[in-house]
């Protein structure tokens, strides 16, 4: 009977701590697959793991200027970022009540708001030069992440993340509901905005001046850095995962046979992997876009969402009558 | 009930008086009595919001939902003032609706209570605000208890007069002269401009009824007209409330307050309209509650949000920063008041989930009232306290506080991520509560098609409105507390540390915001018994200690709509982040200089400002001018006129303006400048500035014409007069 309690909450903190540890993976991968795609040997994908060790090594210092903000700052960013695995489904979904959509938009915000202080705090101008651009990013992808998440509680009466699209049935939503493959696009274009990626930003870039989601971690060094580049490392995983979730639902625990489970996990790698090699391709034809043109450019993926948000009401009004 | 609230008032009263009597009659040397006469009434105040506090509590729990606290008691029988008319009897009721709100009254005015010992110490005004805070709290407790549209009339009146007195606080303490008369005229006129519009709406009812008192009322069936009554009712309440075409006025008086009330003011007093709105349309005052009722609430709401938060954003000091600030918040309440009153017709009644999200809306709006209050009570105290060391409030001359005030700079930073309605904090409770309910809604467009294609587009510029004034409150305050806590110190420095009262209640708010962010469930079932009397049972939302969840139950087209806001997750990010930082032993990390891109410059001199910042968000606006050049001058008769003046000077017209002929001094500010060559335009203000001008001249003309001189006029007028009377007494005899 215990165990039977005990067992969903179990395979869900599995689900965080393999979500954690294979976030590095997805960012050397997309960095390795971008320099293959350019003609270059790149990084091997375990590299990633070898740098975090690295600088977990190193004692971090601080500016002189900084207060206790910048030193609380990595800690709770790196959990804000953790606690996402919690929410998402990733290799099976667990029945019962999961976690909320709204309540990762707002730990996503929170990361960033004290990433933000904490560039602030650290003195140099480089890290305010790009929080300010987050922020503006940040206020044109809000409206379109709640807008999204009013589609998917107007469609299936949740924002429960775990029962956002219906796992039980094994068509996947994008055919069921056609018109939630539009709001799926406008999401990936908001995703990549939120995780710093072309066209909005170049991740890996060298250029202070242009940086918008590595400037204000410009200043940390050593295990701080390894934690803020982590939760960078877990925001691009979760956001990914999140889409193949919409896009393909795992299977749910209840009744999963050893095979299944087997099937389940490759299932969501493959799904992944085939994300990231989408993302090196995109980013490999992309170039950076200039910041003023982000705000057509989103308010457009608001626009997107909004029309999908009206079919969907449309349609169900039609259907009644 | 009644003795407790007896005593709270004549505390309240004795306070007050007792505080303006000591300023009265002591000489201008003599400190003792004066600092004897604020310490009793602060002593007072204290003891009075304690007794409020305990008075709501036992409301509030002793009767959850059962009728028998909510019966009012006449404690003033007064006969009536002629036969025919309705009796004038003071009769006050505590029910758990009203209670809540003491409960904000007393919380609130607590801790500004104990907060004033330290912050009022040796100010030469000392007497006068304490004794006019005293003044203004009671008041405030009158129009929250009181029974009877006369006297809740005279306690709106008499809060406008108390802080009123408290808006003068600047201009006497040595602030600019005109500034303060511009804020207490401007608060004067549009305090009695929406008294006047509220009553033109309530009469319709009292006339029809023939009775003064609420409970009465709320049972008689309405208002003849309950459109006409609802739309004179909201505009006056809007006013007060500083809803968006009516914002202008929050950011021109309230910077004026002394801080420590201004925190009371914009914490508390904003949300007595938001509580009359409750009693006189949710409480069946106006008549049946009708759909577009809601609508039209909604879309104000969302304007309001998104419109005062980017002023909030572009504003150059921090008082005025917060007050419009306030004014967003207010927004974000509206949205759930307007989203009960929208599922609140009882055309939807027979769809079961549209009465369950409505309770839900109502208390989503509730929890951020009380949300607000103490949030927003946390920044103003640290506000204060900050302008008490650094004698400043302006944000380019702030900085670094964070190690020259800590306390200050943790509980702000701790307000600011309350006020940005990020977890783990209360303000995210509340907005996740007012989200859900708008989510939860669904079942009345799809059940009634009919009315879908007026709510959707209302609920969604809700929606994307309050989407876009959660993230730009969350950059406004990371510009506010990167520009004034964080980094090096410089500018205005601070001078000593805070008094340990005024540290002692910044915790302890900081502390209420966390308890609320983090365990919501304690202040559910209190909140619960307050819709009771507005008969709405929460029935959709279930707070345990470890989730909060809501279930909308399904109508004939509609699944079930549940959503649950766990709750361990939070205890869990603020634990980890915690232990994690303790783990890497932060404290010891190395110090070194800032890295300024390998060159020699010194870091302050490069550092990057708020306003820089926010750019991005401002600069789009800066380029926009509603008007081309500067502003043109009122003219008349080939001579310009400067606003603000309203008669002769010396029986001469125009009157002689000197040197302000050729700068006409517009009331309300038309522009906040960012930077030397970059200022982004007060639309309202614009269009209110023109208005008060064109008004003026429009009078001057029509004086002239109408006091022209000539004696046969003058007949004329009279024998005009004379028809009139005689016309009306032929019509009413």
């Amino acid at each position: 009977m215990i165990w039977a309690g005990l067992m969903p909450r179990l395979v869900v903190g599995l689900q965080a701590v393999l979500y954690i540890l294979i976030s590095p993976l997805s960012v050397g991968v997309v960095g390795w697959l971008k320099a293959r795609l350019q003609g270059r040997r790149g990084p091997y994908p375990l590299q990633a793991y070898r740098d975090l060790g690295k600088l977990l090594r190193i004692a971090p210092t601080r500016p002189e200027s900084s207060s206790g903000v910048y030193l609380f700052a990595p800690a709770l960013v790196f959990t804000s970022y953790a606690l996402l695995g919690l929410a998402l489904p990733t290799i099976v979904v667990v029945a019962g009540p999961g976690m909320d959509l709204l309540l990762v938009i707002g730990l996503l915000s929170l990361a960033r708001f004290v990433a933000t202080l904490a560039a602030f705090d650290a003195g140099s101008p480089f890290g305010p030069m790009s929080a300010g651009r987050q922020w503006f990013i940040q206020v044109l992808a809000e409206p379109a992440l709640l807008v999204l998440a009013y589609i998917f509680a107007l469609s299936d009466g949740t924002t429960d993340l775990p029962h956002l699209v219906p796992h039980s049935s094994a068509v996947s939503l994008l055919i069921t509901k056609p018109v939630i493959s539009i709001a799926l696009g406008a999401l990936l274009f908001v995703l990549l905005a939120e995780t710093g990626r072309l066209p909005f930003d170049r991740p890996g870039t060298h250029l202070e001046l242009t940086m918008i989601e590595e400037g204000v971690a410009l200043e940390y060094s050593g295990r701080a850095l390894a934690l803020m580049w982590w939760g960078y490392a877990m925001k691009l995983t979760f956001m990914l995962s999140l889409v193949s979730f919409i896009a393909v639902p795992p299977a749910s625990l209840s009744g999963l046979t050893p095979g299944g489970l087997a099937l389940s996990a490759s299932l969501y790698f493959a799904k992944l992997g085939a994300l990231l090699v989408a993302l090196a391709i995109w980013e490999t034809a992309r170039s950076k876009m200039r910041l003023r043109l982000m705000l057509p450019q989103l308010m457009l993926a608001i626009g997107v969402l909004l029309f999908t948000l009206a079919s969907v009401i449309l349609k169900d009004l039609q259907v009644g009558g | 009930m009644i003795d407790l609230l007896g005593i709270v008032s004549l505390l309240l009263l004795l306070g007050g008086i007792g505080a303006h009597v000591t300023r009265a009659f002591s000489r201008a040397d003599d400190d003792g009595a004066m600092t004897w006469g604020t310490k009793g009434s602060l002593s007072a105040a204290f003891a009075a919001t304690i007794g409020l506090i305990v008075l709501a509590i036992r409301q509030l729990v002793a009767c959850g939902g059962g009728a028998g606290c909510n019966r009012p008691a006449v404690v003033l029988p007064l006969s009536r003032p002629a036969p025919g008319l309705p009796s004038l009897a003071l009769s006050v009721r505590v029910d758990p609706t009203a209670a809540i709100f003491l409960l904000l009254i007393g919380t609130c005015g607590a801790c500004v209570a104990v907060y004033s010992f330290g912050w009022l110490h040796g100010d030469p005004l000392r007497n006068r605000v304490a004794g006019s805070f005293s003044l203004f709290l009671l008041a405030m407790v009158l129009v929250v208890v009181a029974n009877s549209i006369f006297w809740l009339l005279i306690g709106l009146e008499l809060m406008t007069f108390c802080s009123g007195d408290l808006v003068r606080y600047r201009g006497a303490s040595g602030g600019p002269v005109e500034a303060s008369r511009t804020a207490v005229r401007t608060y004067l006129i549009v305090s009695h401009l929406a008294l006047m519009s509220v009553l033109v709406g309530v009469l319709p009812i009292i006339v029809s009824h023939h009775t003064l008192n609420m409970s009465v009322l709320s049972g008689a069936g309405g208002s003849p007209a309950p459109a006409f009554s609802f739309s004179f009712i909201l505009l006056g309440l809007a006013m007060r409330a500083g809803v968006t075409p009516f914002h202008f006025w929050v950011p021109t008086v309230h910077p004026q307050l002394p801080t420590n009330t201004h925190a009371m003011v914009s914490a508390v007093m904003l949300k007595i309209p938001i509580y009359l709105m409750l009693r006189f349309f949710l409480g069946g005052i106006v008549g049946p509650v009708q759909w577009w009722w809601g609508v039209v609430v909604l879309v104000l709401a969302g304007l309001t949000a998104v419109v005062t938060v980017f002023y909030a954003l572009v504003t150059p000091d921090l008082k005025v920063a917060l007050a419009y600030h306030s004014v967003e918040n207010v927004g974000i309440i509206l949205a759930g008041l307007g989203l009960a009153l929208l599922f609140s017709d009882s055309r939807f009644a027979n769809v079961p989930g549209v009465r369950v999200a409505a309770a839900l809306a109502l208390l989503a709006s509730l929890y951020h009232v009380m949300n607000h209050g103490l949030f927003k009570s946390l920044l103003f105290l640290c506000v204060g306290s900050v302008e008490r060391q650094t004698g400043t409030v302006e944000l380019h001359r702030l900085g670094g506080l964070c190690r020259t005030l800590p306390w200050t700079a943790f509980a702000f930073l701790i307000g600011a991520v309350a006020i940005a309605d990020l977890p783990p904090l209360n303000g995210f409770v509340s907005t996740w509560l007012t989200v859900q309910a708008l989510f939860s809604g669904q079942q009345v467009y799809l059940e009634h098609s009919s009315v879908a294609l007026v709510i959707l587009p209302a609920e969604i510029v809700a929606l994307v409105a309050l989407a876009l004034a959660f993230a730009t409150t969350a950059l406004a305050f990371v510009k506010i507390a990167g520009q004034a806590l964080l980094g090096e110190p410089r500018g205005a420095l601070a001078s000593g540390r805070e008094p340990w009262s005024m540290r002692t209640i910044m915790t302890v708010l900081s502390g209420l915001c966390l308890l609320l962010g983090l365990q919501p469930w304690l202040l559910v079932p209190w909140l619960t018994a307050a819709l009771a009397p507005l008969h709405y049972a929460m029935s959709g939302l279930v707070a345990t200690p470890t989730r909060l969840t809501i279930s909308i139950p399904a109508a004939q087209r509609t699944v079930q709509y549940h959503a649950t806001l766990p709750v361990l997750p939070l205890l869990l990010l603020v634990a980890s982040a915690f232990g994690l930082t303790a783990l890497l032993r932060a404290w010891r990390w190395k110090r070194r200089p800032v890295w300024v891109g390998g060159s020699t410059l010194d870091p302050s001199a490069i550092r990057y400002s708020g306003n820089a910042v926010s750019a991005l968000l401002w600069e789009p606006m800066s380029r926009l001018r509603p008007w081309r050049g500067p502003a043109e001058p009122a003219v008349m008769d080939g001579q310009p006129v400067p606003a603000g003046v309203t008669g002769p000077a010396d029986g001469t017209y125009p009157p002689d303006q000197g040197d302000q002929a050729d700068r006409p001094a517009m009331p309300f500010r038309e522009a906040w400048d960012l930077s030397p060559t970059r200022s982004v335009p007060e639309v309202a203000n614009y269009f209110y500035n023109r208005l008060i001008s064109r008004v003026i001249t429009a009078s001057y003309r029509f004086g002239r014409w109408f006091q022209n001189g000539d004696v046969r006029s003058y007949l004329l007028y009279m024998f005009v007069v004379v028809l009139l009377v005689l016309a009306v007494l032929s019509v009413t005899r």
